[in-house]
């Protein structure tokens, strides 16, 4: 599938619109702009809901990616895993969920940054 | 007295080998946190173990191993049923990366590569040494799995560093290096080098690599004739042969088998496993655009004996539907009735560039027209629609069937949990990475 991003049309007037169209890009490359370290992970819990993550949807991951302040990112924790909001400051990393009910996470021992969530799909018919 | 090296260069080329270590099963681990760790095996579809983890190794798996004494003899082993879709998709990326940083990479095998990094020290600043660690630490990022990398002049050398410390090993070995390194690897290190060559040499007092080399050319002519030539040069740091970067297009072959569980001894049942494989053959042939002359079948009974018959067509053909009969033809001559079978293969042969039809004397074109019509909507329905969905009404006894009935029968993850728009034979072509998030 191809989105094409098309000059303006002024109606009325006669217009070259092949002319006008710009560079186009492909939903593939639009969503997943490094094919070859790129990962889906089927969302199951709901604590990134209000950043719009829901459960069910598919998390497109850039594994061995840096993470940036607040990124998404996918990291294991002293030993499990977890999607949260990457955030420093200074130098103390925390892990932050979109929603309330949730805790912010400080590691203790160990935090290992896997991937870093990319976009988010939700297909919503087949 | 000091040894005297072979050569005093360091690279005059850089050849590396990157092998992925036990790669089936570091995919599964890659994908699913909850494997790693544990003793991983992978080929419960065929009965044996076709590639085992690490841990599984520590506890005495090899491969080929049936799964039964698997179980025996390490309990907790979690068995997997292959996976190749997901295995491809890595495959596919390993090389991609390597070609990141050098266009001359050469897919020896799914999770081998050779590549010629020579010249690129400058583009990539750094030695070839830094290139070919940054190449591993780059596909153990972005891929999850570890990879084994050997650095030296020839292929014939990298391989040989690449299987030292494996796993994740990183050997380099440069050419004034050689001598001293080359006096502990035994012969059968060397790939090219079988148990009878092994034997050989050691009966002339040849049992490390450096005896070998140290040997005059003549010798490695008079004892194992050219491809001896051709290694002693190799292993010297003299590059033979080259790296091969066009994968061969003319196949001169082109098979398929499948095995079933339980064994059957249903004629019609053998026969539809029959036709499904020559359908997917001639599915691979037509993409390929090719046709075959000629076409041999085989079953294999369930105590593993075999027989076969071939036939000649009078003109190539790349027709399910015409090479059909022909295929049923040779079945009714093999099959015999009150025996079990297990398999059934398809082998077809003599393949040609389809272009221009040949017709002989006495058929009529319009029908052979007609034919390659047909050919073309069952490859654009099943394009559209998914593999087999438009098939032979002789294999519709298939459908429901899952190759293997009973605990051989598990299908991979990726077929059962399907995501919304994907069916069970058309996926994502990015892999599912199964972290409970």
């Amino acid at each position: 599938m191809t989105l094409r991003v098309l000059g303006e049309i002024r109606a009325g007037w006669p217009s070259p619109a092949e002319e006008e169209l710009i560079d186009s890009i492909d939903l593939n490359e639009y969503l997943v702009p490094h094919p070859s370290q790129t990962f889906i992970i089927c969302v199951k819990g709901d604590s990134m809901i209000d950043a719009g993550i829901h459960p069910g949807d598919l998390a497109v991951v850039e594994r061995g990616r840096k993470p940036e302040h607040r990124d998404i990112v996918i990291a294991e924790v002293d030993g499990s895993w977890t999607m949260k909001y990457y955030e420093l400051s200074g130098k103390t990393v925390r892990l932050v969920p979109a929603n309330g009910k949730y805790a912010v996470i400080v590691p203790r021992h160990e935090l290992r940054v896997n991937g870093v969530v990319v976009a988010v799909l939700r297909k919503i018919k087949k | 007295m000091q040894p005297i090296p072979l050569t005093l260069h360091s690279y005059p080329k850089a050849i590396l080998h990157a092998d992925c270590d036990a790669f089936f099963a570091s995919v599964e681990q890659a994908l699913d946190p909850q494997l790693r760790g544990r003793p991983v095996i992978t080929g419960k579809e065929r009965g044996i173990a076709a590639a085992m983890s690490y841990e599984a190794k520590r506890c005495g798996v090899t491969r080929g191993m049936r799964l039964f004494e698997i179980k025996r003899i390490c309990p907790d082993a979690v068995i997997l049923p292959s996976d190749y879709e997901t295995y491809s998709l890595y495959s596919k990326r390993f090389y991609e990366i390597v070609r990141r940083f050098t266009p001359d990479a050469e897919e020896y095998s799914i999770d081998e590569v050779f590549a010629d990094i020579s010249g690129l020290r400058r583009l990539h600043h750094g030695s070839y040494e830094e290139i070919a660690f940054k190449i591993k630490k780059t596909v153990e990022a972005e891929l999850g799995i570890t990879v084994s990398i050997g650095l030296s002049l020839t292929k014939s050398l990298a391989k040989i560093a690449s299987k030292q410390n494996k796993p994740s090993g990183f050997t380099c070995i440069p050419g004034y290096e050689l001598h001293n390194y080359l006096k502990g690897v035994a012969t059968d290190k060397v790939c090219g080098f079988g148990p009878n060559t092994v034997n050989l040499l050691a009966k002339r007092g040849v049992r490390t690599v450096l005896d070998y080399v140290r040997q005059p050319e003549h010798f490695a002519k008079k004892l194992l004739g050219k491809i001896g030539v051709e290694l002693w040069h190799e292993l010297r740091g003299e590059a033979v042969y080259p790296i091969i970067l066009i994968q061969k297009s003319n196949q001169y072959t082109l098979g398929k088998t499948k095995t079933f569980t339980p064994p059957s001894n249903d004629r019609e049942f053998v026969r539809a496993q029959l036709l499904r494989n020559m359908e997917s053959a001639f599915i691979k042939l037509r993409r390929h655009k090719l046709r075959a002359k000629t076409i041999a079948i085989y079953l294999t009974e369930s105590d593993y004996r075999t027989r076969g018959l071939h036939a000649e067509l009078s003109r190539g053909s790349a027709s399910t539907t015409e090479v059909s009969v022909t295929v049923s033809g040779l079945f009714d001559h093999v099959f015999q009735a009150g025996k079990c079978y297990r398999r059934t293969g398809i082998v077809l042969s003599e393949l040609e560039a389809d272009i221009e039809i040949q017709h002989d004397l006495f058929e009529d074109p319009c029908k052979v027209k007609g034919l390659r019509e047909i050919s073309k909507v069952i490859d654009q329905v099943n394009e559209l629609y998914g593999k087999h969905t438009l098939h032979l009404g002789s294999t519709v006894c298939l459908k429901s069937f899952s190759q293997h009935l009973g605990d051989r029968g598990d299908v991979t993850s990726r077929k059962m949990d399907t995501l919304k728009g994907e069916n069970f034979r058309q996926h994502l072509n990015i892999p599912i990475w199964k972290v409970d998030v």
